[in-house]
């Protein structure tokens, strides 16, 4: 395929992309006057893939917990015994990288030395080496950040919903893995993900920055040329489906905290069978983040009732989640009331789908996400790490943008009501310990 | 081509100024307001307090609800409120970002700024002080915030090593104040606060985004331009090393990990010549992935997950910490210490310098790529009355020799050593 251009007039924004002979998919996005260049190379493989067929073989695999992001960890060793992360720094690159569900994206931003940086991202993410020697150490260290995680409010409450909201599908798992599960990686089971997911067929290279789009191009398909990669057919991931119910529907977890967090979580897919293409599943998804906005935010007099007495505070969050074939609302944050969060959270939901979301709250919260849009296109990073994401779910992040302006309430009410209808609730909740404030 | 980063300079009002930077890089407009006020005891918590009470209502929208709708209404214009603390002083934060006017189907700049000017001059009011309950709200939500710094462990130790390390100065106040502090304050004395602050305190705008310099600088007076006489300047931040040999203070909780800070002061101040060798020393000591403390205590030695360092140019202070395991602490002490020692022999490998060097060479000319950031900088200098272009910046950085960066640390004090840790070693769970 040779490379497109669309140009999007109302956000003045250029895309150029490029999908070469052995599958891997290019995305330039050009910000003239931006000092910074950003470069993120992502494999669709995250914490969610635990059990597949590797290429060439005929039985499913099913691999430990927090693989993805152990293998994120250990994709900085070179062969020479060398950190990449070093090599980054010597150019001035910021080289970071980031494993979740869905995704592992490897990314830097530079200033200068932008061709030698991006030779670099290519080189490391193509080159796995790992030793016995290497993964016990790591095991110590992601053993570290696993136990920081016990410490942590946000996540401890978020794991215990998705751990509770999800019997079967794989979104229930850690993407960091714990402590048992990181102790039965090895080298060998390393490389065959490795070899699986990180074939460019499976990943995208997205550039964002003042950059000539046909040199990064051409520099990318002189990579590729040196590895010789055989085309291979889709990965088959083995995702079972979710059934109906839950694993209780409430939770408790004690931590030294100064006050409880509280998630009330509904599980039900937006996805539908009779769906003629992604973009309608998309436009739903579209659709309901502005429902929950007209419900949830700072416009609403469920806001500012809550507000008042300190039942909702700073860390309040809502959003929907969607997973392959399922998926997930949740509402909630710190708060002094817990009690009276989630029954109001509960209440404002089923009033929402017995008498229907504000027209006025939604075209505000419509105007809201168009105007949050226009930041997105201001951080060239996030729209570049979110364009990847949609990509892999089969969306089009600029779509979004007209089905923003196009969406209709009844549209939203549907979706929403889709999920309040089902049963599938989990109510979370983190606990300080006695005396503990 | 690289383009030039200098701010229009305008005078609004006597002690009020304004700083313009058009461009047309961004689909948003950024707008802020900082209003300088020393730190000090008596008023850091009602001064903290303020902006929140302030962003609940204005005369004209007293109903916290309908400023919100008004603000959705123009494409979701953002208006943060809140207090930084910069050097010795607490500043006053009231900032707005709006899409510019050539995205969107109507203009919404102008009420932007009138809701900005409404927001800090113009509160919701009753009998002469603000609404009751918007005070005792807001004080109730504050000292949630002030108890809930518990809940980020590293954030928390680190508040922690610098409220001990500076107990004696203003800069060793939680930006917040204290529970108490928050407690003790009521209607009258918070409406005398504000009103001597919109009196007496210097106060300086930003504005960067798709605007006309001139017409915004007209634009700026209309709305802001307070009728007072002149204020009195703030001095500069006092930088000093304490005389005495480094605290230790051990801080038990119920938790799993531990957190290992180190605060080393110097007497270089934001203007002194020298701080381009401490940002350096920071750089090779902490800042990048290459760093001394990130290779050794991390890497090489696998004692910590997290290890790095940060400088506060306008406090002369560099923070060290790192996240450990807490039987690791005397080893990870030691580690971090030794880290600083080789520092100051000059031990710095030619890659380390490079690396360190173009590391913050990109880090200051990517502060162009965001409006925050460019804001921010600019009025850490305006703190201490130093104006420093980021080309400025860039040559003192590259002027540097490696004896320069071993000299200044020969300079810094190792002043406080502080663990957060578990109170009781816990089984590991299983999971």
């Amino acid at each position: 395929m040779a490379a497109q251009a669309v140009y999007h007039q109302a956000l003045q924004q250029e895309v150029i992309e490029e999908r070469l002979d052995n599958g891997l998919t290019i995305v330039i996005f050009p910000k003239p006057g931006f000092q910074q260049k950003y470069a993120v190379f992502a494999t669709h493989y995250g914490g969610m893939d635990s059990v597949f067929i590797p290429p060439g073989q005929s039985e499913p695999l099913h691999v430990p917990d927090g693989i993805a992001h152990f293998l994120e960890h250990k994709l900085f060793d070179q062969p020479d015994e060398t950190n990449v992360l070093q090599e980054f720094t010597r150019l001035g690159a910021s080289p970071n990288a980031f494993t979740s569900q869905y995704m592992t994206a490897y990314h830097f931003t530079i200033v200068d030395c932008f061709e030698e940086g991006l030779d670099l991202l290519l080189d490391y993410v193509q080159t796995p080496y790992f030793t016995a020697e290497s993964v016990e150490k790591e095991q110590g260290i992601i053993g570290q950040e696993i136990q920081m995680g016990l410490d942590d409010p946000n996540r401890m409450v978020t794991y215990n919903l998705l751990e509770s909201l999800y019997k079967e599908h794989p979104a229930r798992i850690r993407v960091i893995g714990s402590i048992e599960s990181i102790r039965q990686i090895t080298p060998e089971i390393l490389y065959q993900c490795h070899d699986t997911f990180y074939h460019p067929s499976n990943m995208m290279l997205a550039v964002a920055g003042d950059v000539d789009p046909n040199a990064v191009i051409e520099q990318v398909k002189r990579d590729m040329a040196k590895r010789n990669y055989e085309p291979r057919p889709p990965i088959q991931r083995i995702i079972p489906d979710e059934p109906a119910g839950v694993i209780q529907s409430e939770v408790r977890h004690v931590l030294r905290v100064s006050r409880p967090s509280v998630l009330v979580g509904y599980k039900a897919s937006l996805e539908r069978p009779d769906d003629p293409d992604r973009l309608a599943y998309q436009r739903r998804l579209v659709a309901v983040d502005i429902a929950l906005g007209a419900l949830f935010n700072r416009h609403t007099e469920f806001y500012w009732d809550l507000y008042q007495d300190g039942t909702i505070t700073d860390s309040f969050r809502f959003g929907y989640t969607p997973y392959p074939k399922t998926g997930h609302l949740a509402v909630g944050g710190e708060t002094e009331n817990p009690e009276r969060l989630i029954e109001a959270i509960t209440a404002t939901l089923s009033r929402a789908c017995s008498d229907g979301i504000s027209v006025d709250a939604f075209e505000k919260q419509r105007k809201k996400e168009i105007g949050y849009f226009l930041s997105a296109i201001d951080h060239p990073a996030s729209m570049a790490n979110e364009f990847v994401l949609n990509r892999f779910f089969g969306f089009d992040y600029f779509a979004a943008w007209d089905m923003l302006n196009e969406v209709a309430v009844e549209e939203a009410q549907e979706a929403l009501q889709q999920i309040i209808a089902s049963n599938d609730r989990v109510v979370s909740i983190v606990e300080p310990m006695e005396g503990g404030a | 081509m690289a383009q030039q980063f200098a701010f229009h300079s305008v005078d609004l009002a006597p002690g009020i100024r304004a700083f313009i930077q058009p461009t047309e890089q961004f689909r948003r407009i950024h707008v802020a307001a900082f209003l300088h006020l020393p730190l000090s005891e008596e008023t850091v918590a009602g001064a903290a307090l303020l902006p929140q009470i302030l962003r609940r209502g204005t005369r004209k929208h007293p109903a916290a609800i309908d400023l919100e709708n008004t603000l959705a209404d123009l494409y979701g214009a953002s208006l943060h409120a809140g207090v930084h603390k910069i050097g010795d002083r607490q500043v006053q934060t009231f900032s707005l970002s709006l899409p510019a006017d050539a995205y969107v189907s109507e203009p919404v700049f102008n009420a932007g700024l009138e809701l900005l000017r409404a927001v800090m001059f113009e509160p919701a009011e009753q009998d002469g002080g603000f609404l009751p309950d918007y005070v005792e709200q807001e004080k109730q939500l504050q000292i949630g915030r002030i108890r809930s710094l518990i809940n980020q462990k590293i954030q928390y130790a680190v508040t922690r090593c610098v409220s001990e390390a500076f107990s004696h100065e203003p800069y060793g106040l939680y930006i917040l104040g204290t529970e108490e502090g928050v407690a003790s304050l009521d209607r009258e004395g918070l409406w005398a606060l504000h009103q001597k602050l919109l009196a007496e305190s210097p106060i300086d705008v930003y504005v960067v985004g798709a605007v006309d310099p001139d017409q915004v600088a007209s634009q700026l007076k209309a709305a802001l331009a307070l009728d007072r006489p002149a204020p009195q300047p703030l001095p500069p931040t006092h930088v000093e090393i304490r005389q005495g040999d480094a605290r230790e203070i051990i801080q038990e909780e119920p938790m799993e990990q531990a957190w290992l800070v180190h605060c080393l002061r110097s007497n270089i101040s934001y203007g002194d010549p020298a701080r381009w060798a401490l940002m350096m020393f920071n750089g090779l000591l902490g800042g990048t992935t290459q760093s001394k403390l990130f290779m050794n205590v991390r890497e090489r030695a696998s004692l910590a997950y997290a290890a790095a360092s940060q400088y506060d140019s306008n406090k002369g202070v560099i923070l060290a910490f790192a996240g450990i395991a807490p039987d690791n602490y005397e080893q990870a002490s030691q580690l971090m210490q030794e880290q600083v020692e080789a520092l100051r022999r000059g031990d710095i490998s030619d890659d380390e310098w490079e690396g360190t060097l173009r590391s913050l060479i990109t880090r200051l000319r990517s502060t162009a790529d965001s409006p925050a950031g460019l804001i921010l900088r600019h009025l850490q200098g305006a703190v201490e009355g130093v104006e420093q272009t980021i080309e400025e910046a860039i040559e003192g950085l590259e002027s540097l020799s490696r004896e320069q960066v071993a000299e200044v640390g020969q300079q810094l004090q190792l002043d406080t050593v502080f663990l957060l840790r578990g109170k009781a070693k816990q089984p590991a769970p299983v999971g």
